[in-house]
């Protein structure tokens, strides 16, 4: 993930990869090489916030009422978060224009 | 001059939600003609000595000379000279190429035998000669209609919702095994060259999809034992129980498969049938996997949490 991501910048599920939710996990199938990709409960709790696009400011609010802790470190850590996924293609960012 | 019919098949027959047809002018879903094949597909994904395999396209070589290729989900074609070991042939169409025209249509052929219990398929999944047969013969035998043999095709249905259609008819069970159920009502159809028998069972499911209600997968090595598995454990093993997985990414089903398994995965109660390697424990078997239907419940019409994004 690029590290100097907009927190404007909008996030979404890259198209065209089924995914199934197992429960505590779930599962994204990677269309070009047919490659599965687990993602835990926290990764989960992203992916299924990511129903709609949206933009980082709103994902890491959101997390933030939802987990405790040092916003700062929640922010590192879903930022990491997005960018592997950004990297494996499976979430896309729509760099901030404005 | 070349074969112009496989006299070891029906002129039609129905398997998988599927009608085939080896004659001109009747209906059919699948198609079997006798024409010229090509010796190799012109763009493949996977190409070795005996085969090659495209999006859609499946080709298989040979020793003898014939070709059958398997393409758009509709048509399996067999360029064969008349010396051509008819039944051979048979068992290349019913067997690889059908499983082709399977992926080719959406439709994931898994590892299984099958019956039906109170409206909803219990499938037994496993590698061939790990037991499949036999315990769905226990089933049968106590009045379980047989679903399928070795074959469990299922497809999503407009709803979202998994459904497995009856297999070819009969059940391959080993002499003991038949012997044992001796009272049931089993019919022989025909004995095979690996000693095994194809029977008919007293009872089989209409021509129509079926929920799937309860997964057992089968595994040898250890006491025996039955044990709750899911997550991706459990999706990873029912990915290993397709029906020749090597031809699913070749073929361009992975998602297609990849929705059917996450379904399965998410919604149906499955378990890990270990017995040990040798004895007699089919009826002990018989009896785990009873006392998991009683305490799994059964909800065939929830929706599925599988999603295309």
């Amino acid at each position: 993930m690029p590290s100097d991501l907009s927190d404007a910048a909008r996030i979404a599920r890259a198209k065209d990869h089924p995914w199934c939710d197992l429960g505590a996990e779930i599962v994204v199938l990677r269309a070009r090489d047919g490659a599965y990709y687990r993602l835990d409960a926290t990764g989960r709790t992203v992916w299924l916030m990511l129903e709609a696009p949206r933009t980082l400011t709103d994902l890491l609010a959101q997390l933030a009422n939802l987990y405790e802790g040092d916003p700062a470190v929640v922010a590192a850590e879903t930022r990491d978060f997005v960018g592997q996924c950004t990297a494996l293609g499976l979430l896309a960012v729509e760099a901030d224009h404005g | 001059m070349r074969l112009s019919s496989l006299a070891s098949l029906q002129s039609s027959w129905s398997a998988y939600g599927l009608r085939f047809a080896q004659e001109a002018g009747q209906d059919a879903d699948v198609r079997l003609t006798f024409a010229r094949v090509p010796i190799r597909l012109g763009e493949s994904v996977l190409s070795s000595p005996r085969r090659d395999v495209a999006p859609g396209d499946w080709l298989l070589r040979l020793s003898d000379g014939s070709r059958i290729r398997a393409r758009s989900g509709n048509r399996i074609e067999i360029d064969a000279p008349p010396s051509a070991d008819g039944t051979g042939l048979a068992a290349w169409v019913l067997g690889p190429a059908t499983t082709a025209i399977l992926y080719q249509r959406g439709i994931t052929p898994l590892h299984a035998s099958a019956v039906e219990v109170n409206g909803g398929v219990v499938a037994f999944l496993a590698p061939s000669g790990t037991g499949k047969s036999s315990l769905a013969a226990a089933f049968v035998a106590n009045g379980a209609p047989l679903v399928t043999d070795d074959v469990l095709a299922i497809r999503l249905g407009h709803a979202g919702t998994a459904h497995a259609w009856p297999g070819a008819e009969g059940l391959r069970l080993a002499p003991a095994t038949r012997a044992h159920f001796s009272g049931a009502g089993f019919t022989l159809l025909r004995q095979d060259a690996d000693d095994k028998q194809l029977i008919a069972a007293p009872t089989r499911v209409p021509e129509e999809p079926l929920p799937v209600r309860l997964l057992v997968l089968l595994a040898r090595g250890g006491d025996l034992r039955i044990e709750r598995i899911a997550g991706l454990d459990l999706l990873m093993s029912l990915r290993r129980l397709l029906q020749r997985p090597s031809l699913v990414a070749p073929l361009g089903a992975e998602a297609a498969v990849f929705r059917v398994l996450g379904w399965l995965a998410a919604r149906v109660p499955t378990y890990r049938l270990v017995r040990p390697v040798g004895g007699w424990t089919l009826p002990a078997c018989y009896t785990l996997v009873k006392e998991c239907l009683a305490t799994s419940p059964y909800q065939p019409t929830r929706q599925g949490s599988l999603h295309a994004v």
